[in-house]
């Protein structure tokens, strides 16, 4: 047993260290349930920094502050079926070159959008320390982006509305948590990822989709008890580019 | 402006019977008051309620005045009293109290019985129909999430009320409750703040109750159709309470008026059959709640006035 944790260990944290990865999601969260009974419910609040590396021909980075409120029911012992709602920002900062004919010289930039998170997490205690556990969680923006963009086609300078619609993503991952001292979880673990958006800046650039540059990434996280009930929790994405997130949990 | 006015008629209208079961919840705080009250000035013991009140007195103030109070939370009042202090009806016989009578003129009554009337048969006829329909498709669990929900949007009279009192603890932990059950209670819907980890206490205020704490008296009893049992001065509380509740501010207009159509009939829902046992109890279920609603009101602002010591009486 001893050995397959080690291994296991081993092989979550080198993915950690994957290169050319790139983070899509919000926090997942220890892989053990915040409540571990059923019908346990658990609420919080919590902000994503999170990047993406997108890809059409040309990598662009998409990057997100995201601020959620999120609600989980635990519908099994150590099962767990969670919600987010929250609003996200979105920058494109590599959107300066588009091709030799067309160049902008401004980033994107958009304000608030809402966005939603559904999830669920499963875990399965090794021992009375060690544990490993599962998810699957998705995200949606519901709003579309968009930002005037100055530029050039062929020489000739334009202004245009650059659209960005309905960015989301589906994460799959597994993770192992070991409970350390005074009620704190330490966790890591890798995930599979895939993101979509589409794009277009008419009429130079019909609606066409951009996909995740990549598709694995790891993660690891702590989750402290504060007291009264509140737990925090840090996480940390880690790839091409790092995402990070925090929140606060309170356990009903 | 049309919307204010649209809202004030509707609010009139479909309160009313809420009005009747909240003041009739009012009554209910204390059956033993109901067959004592046949006269047109109300006499009550204030210490009846307060008089072995322990520490907890945010408890004592957990539920307040507004004329749209429900029963359930006056329910939970006086039991809480009655279980910090040990208060009991065999207390209440054997124990002699200071005895502080609260008084209300009466001078519209012919008015006020013929809105009693109205707003019993509005109850009886629309909103306990509707309410009972309602039940039947909305779980419990669900409509007290919005029931708290609601409440929590209320904030503001709470919090604004609780400076104008100089109860700075209190406005700090309206504050708190706020921001509690807004983040970690998904908007309202959850009380988090009450759960037992948190126990941040309520204290709940009103405008009429700020008025009463300097020194205004209650002046004439009146029954408002749609809102049910009032005095002169609560009756400035109606209007502050629509400026200071961020509902009135949803525009479109209807939408204020919907919201505040479904809260009234959302919690009417929540305790339907509590009206009813007050009238099956009382001679006269007119002057049982003007009694009712006069004790209420004043001991309210005398215990703020002079909260009870922890373990004394005041």
């Amino acid at each position: 047993m001893k050995r397959f944790i080690v291994m296991t260990m081993f092989l979550l944290l080198s993915l950690c260290r994957y290169p050319g990865t790139a983070p899509a999601a919000g926090p997942f969260g220890p892989p053990e349930p915040f409540t571990e009974a059923k019908g346990g419910i658990h609420t919080a609040i919590g902000y994503t920094y999170k990047k993406d590396c997108y890809e059409n021909g040309v990598e662009r980075i998409f990057t997100q502050n995201i601020f959620y409120s999120e609600l989980g029911r635990g519908f099994a012992r150590y099962f767990e079926l969670y919600g987010r709602f929250g609003i996200a920002d979105l920058e494109v900062g590599n959107v300066t070159r588009i091709s030799d004919e067309l160049q902008t010289s401004e980033d994107f930039n958009d304000n608030w959008q809402f966005t939603g998170t559904l999830g669920v997490k499963g875990y399965y205690p090794l021992s009375e320390i060690f544990g490993v556990g599962a998810f699957l969680q998705g995200t949606y923006s519901f709003g579309d982006y968009r930002d005037d963009v100055r530029g050039t086609f062929n020489g000739v300078a334009f202004t245009s509305e650059y659209y960005i619609e309905n960015p989301w993503d589906v994460n799959a991952g597994i993770a192992l948590q070991a409970h350390v001292t005074s009620g704190i979880k330490v966790y890591t673990g890798a995930y599979l990822y895939h993101s979509e958006a589409k794009i277009s800046l008419l009429p130079y650039i019909p609606e066409s989709t951009l996909k995740n540059e990549t598709r694995i990434g790891g993660f690891a996280g702590f989750n402290i008890p504060i007291g009264r009930g509140f737990q925090l929790n840090l996480e940390s994405q880690f790839a091409k580019r790092v995402s990070a997130g925090m929140a606060i949990v309170l356990v009903h | 402006m049309k919307y204010a006015v649209l809202q004030a008629v509707l609010i009139a209208v479909i309160i009313s019977a809420s009005g009747c079961a909240h003041h009739n919840d009012r009554a209910a705080m204390d059956p033993r008051e109901l067959n004592s009250s046949a006269e047109s000035t109300d006499r009550v013991p204030s210490s009846e309620v307060s008089g072995k009140s322990s520490e907890n007195q945010p408890v004592m103030f957990a539920s307040s005045s507004t004329i749209e109070r429900n029963l359930g939370e006056t329910y939970k009042i006086s039991q809480a009293v009655e279980m910090k202090s040990g208060f009991n009806d065999d207390d209440w016989e054997e124990e002699e109290w200071e005895q502080e009578e609260f008084t209300i003129a009466d001078p519209l009554e012919p008015f006020n019985r013929a809105m009693f009337q109205f707003n019993d048969t509005l109850y009886f006829r629309v909103l306990k129909p509707v309410a009972q329909g309602y039940s039947k498709v909305v779980p419990k669990p669900a409509r007290s999430g919005i029931s708290h929900f609601f409440d929590n949007l209320k904030f503001p009279i709470r919090f604004v009320n609780n400076l104008l009192q100089a109860n700075f603890k209190g406005a700090c932990s309206e504050l708190g409750r706020f921001t509690v059950n807004t983040l970690w209670g998904v908007g309202g819907f959850l009380d988090p703040a009450s759960k037992k980890e948190l126990a941040i206490p309520e204290y709940d205020a009103d405008f009429g109750q700020t008025l009463g704490m300097y020194g205004f008296g209650p002046g004439f009893y009146i029954v408002w159709p749609g809102f049910g049992p009032s005095s002169a001065r609560d009756t400035l509380e109606i209007g502050t309470n629509i400026f200071l509740n961020p509902v009135s501010y949803v525009d479109p207009g209807y939408i204020s008026i919907a919201a505040r159509a479904y809260e009234i009939v959302n919690d009417t829902s929540l305790r339907i059959g509590d009206y009813e046992i007050l009238k099956e109890a009382a001679i006269d279920p007119y002057v049982s709640l003007r009694h009712a609603y006069i004790q209420y009101r004043e001991e309210m602002i005398r215990q703020r006035k002079n909260p009870p010591k922890p373990g004394g009486i005041n």
